[in-house]
């Protein structure tokens, strides 16, 4: 059973009323108000009701940014520019479907989410440097990795899915990509392989509890037990990852979940287990990581972590931590 | 000839490794075909991913060593998969026709009709080519580009290359639809 269940000072009545206007699960919207409080969680809920704007990534390995642009304005297509990621572009007006014009097909852009470029920026990969992606299908972070490694050097591509790595290999295809090696296995395994790397992208699987807008149906399949299911999946893939960094390598770490047990209880963990620190992301002003919730206190450093929340920044709930290691470990 | 991984639902080991001689030959005698300028061969490395299939794949040198250096990992796939080696010939995938697709003269351009039918695996009518290139005759494979300059697909000739402008051929096949950039929303999803 869970233990935050009738917290003291919670108005059942209120949060059994939310759930029902917004079709949650009583017990999720018992968290939200322990973790955000009452007229905050009230604010999360409506920012799900509405599905964020669709984005695309100009993929610069087949196109530079101005061209496409031209080409789709040409097609009725309108954009907006982001301000903290210039091959970045928000979809104002769509004349149709974005998935399925000659530019997608011929790899131009990828379409994806304005929250999941921020890992890969943050990780910032460079030309011929080894980089793992332990969680890669469908490919959407993995393809951006090659990008900016300007398809040189070495991107490992893990995913354990026998469905999913398909798309991952189309998806590397489409985009035109040269320097990756896509292993399907169970990526808790990839540190047996004793190589050690410059960074590594931990886009760990979770239980999507920041896709609420996108797809309504989790509102009420998602419980707690999925929760703690996916935070020990987490850890032991944060721990393969640590293990196959070389020293001052880095590991970004991200959800798109906002539940702290996925997130800040993951890295807390891993701050105390290994030789690591968090770093500064100064990549926008997203909210900063939770250092306390329901009766735990995590590490006072992830409040460097960023949060991003539909009400606030018209996105998906999503987490993501910058990751040094100090010292290699085995 | 992109997914050649799975067979009846199960996942075979692929082996990666260099091109034999007669492998080497084979492809680059394909590829005399198809390029106009081969320091394209000399400016990548290839190798063969060996499974069922022999396909052939382009990566960069810190793929290419790590699969002799880390010979336990058993890829799914390395770099990108450009044709495979089949009867004793390349054969170009579609991700193939992109690679090249800058160093080629073996090359049709349609017009936006056609382009829209063509990534629907549609065959293309003599009414719609803009362009043939002089050295492509019947039965010759070439690349399908719209008037935009954006690869499609590959096509094969099905006619001689006189009749093309023949009236009693603008609302007839000419080009066989052999594979098209559609296949990523069809097959690759
Ligand atoms: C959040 S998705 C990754 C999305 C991807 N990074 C992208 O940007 O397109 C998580 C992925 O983890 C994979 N996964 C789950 N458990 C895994 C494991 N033990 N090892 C490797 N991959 C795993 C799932 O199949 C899923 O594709």
């Amino acid at each position: 059973m869970t233990s935050y269940i009738g917290c003291v000072g919670m108005d059942t009545r209120e949060t059994k009323d939310l759930a029902e206007k917004y079709g949650y699960l009583h017990e999720t919207i018992e968290r939200y108000v322990q973790i955000f409080g009452l007229k905050e969680t009230t604010a999360l809920l409506k920012g799900y009701e509405k599905k964020p704007k669709k984005s695309i990534r100009v993929n610069e390995l087949k196109i530079l940014k101005d061209e496409l642009v031209e080409r789709m304005l040409n097609k009725g297509f309108i954009f907006e520019n982001v301000e903290w990621y210039n091959n970045g572009l928000i979809i104002e007006k769509a004349p149709f479907s974005l998935g399925s014009t000659t530019e997608y097909l011929s790899g131009y852009y990828f379409i994806q989410s304005i929250a999941s470029w921020i890992p890969t920026l943050v990780l910032d990969p460079k030309p011929r440097e080894i980089v793992v992606d332990l969680a890669a299908a469908p490919g959407g972070k993995a393809t951006h990795i090659a990008q900016l490694m300007r398809n040189t050097g070495l991107l490992y591509c893990l995913d354990i899915s026998r469905e999913r790595i398909k798309s991952l290999r189309s998806n590397l295809a489409r985009c035109g990509v040269l320097n990756s090696v896509c292993i399907r296995m169970d990526a808790r395994k990839f540190s047996n392989y004793d190589i050690k790397v410059d960074k590594i992208l931990l886009d760990a699987p979770c239980s999507g509890e920041g896709l609420m807008a996108i797809d309504a149906s989790r509102r009420k399949s998602r419980n707690f037990e999925d929760i703690k299911r996916m935070s020990e999946l987490q850890k032991e893939l944060f721990s393969t990852g640590i293990k196959s960094l070389k020293k001052d390598g880095i590991l970004i770490y991200s959800t798109c979940s906002t539940s702290p047990e996925e997130n800040e209880e993951v890295i807390d963990w891993g701050l105390a287990n290994f030789p690591i620190k968090i770093e500064n992301i100064t990549l926008n002003d997203f909210s900063p990581g939770l250092t306390a919730a329901f009766d735990k206190q995590y590490n006072p450093d992830l409040k460097k972590a960023k949060r991003l929340y539909p009400h606030r920044d018209n996105t998906e709930g999503f987490f993501v931590c910058k990751i040094k290691l100090l010292k290699e470990v085995s | 000839m992109q997914d050649k991984t799975s067979k009846g639902g199960f996942l075979m080991v692929i082996e990666f490794r260099e091109l034999t001689k007669e492998e080497e030959s084979i492809f680059k005698e394909s590829l005399d075909y198809w390029l106009t300028d081969t320091t394209l061969i000399e400016n990548f490395k290839f190798i063969i991913g060996e499974g069922n299939w022999k396909e052939v794949f382009v990566a960069t040198d810190e793929v290419i060593e790590s699969l002799s250096k880390y010979s336990q990992i058993t890829p799914y796939s390395t770099g990108l998969g450009i044709g495979e080696i089949k009867e004793g010939k390349f054969l170009l995938s579609l991700s193939g026709g992109s690679f090249i697709s800058k160093y080629t003269n073996k090359k049709v351009v349609v017009n936006k009709e056609a382009e829209q039918l063509f990534l629907y695996k549609r065959n293309i009518l003599g009414k719609s080519i803009h362009k043939i290139h002089e050295s492509i005759e019947e039965k010759d494979k070439f690349l399908v580009f719209s008037k935009n300059n954006d690869y499609l697909g590959i096509g094969q000739l099905l006619v001689d290359k006189s009749l093309l402008t023949k009236l009693e051929f603008s609302e007839k096949n000419v080009i066989k639809n052999i594979i098209d950039l559609g296949w990523y929303l069809r097959k690759g999803k």
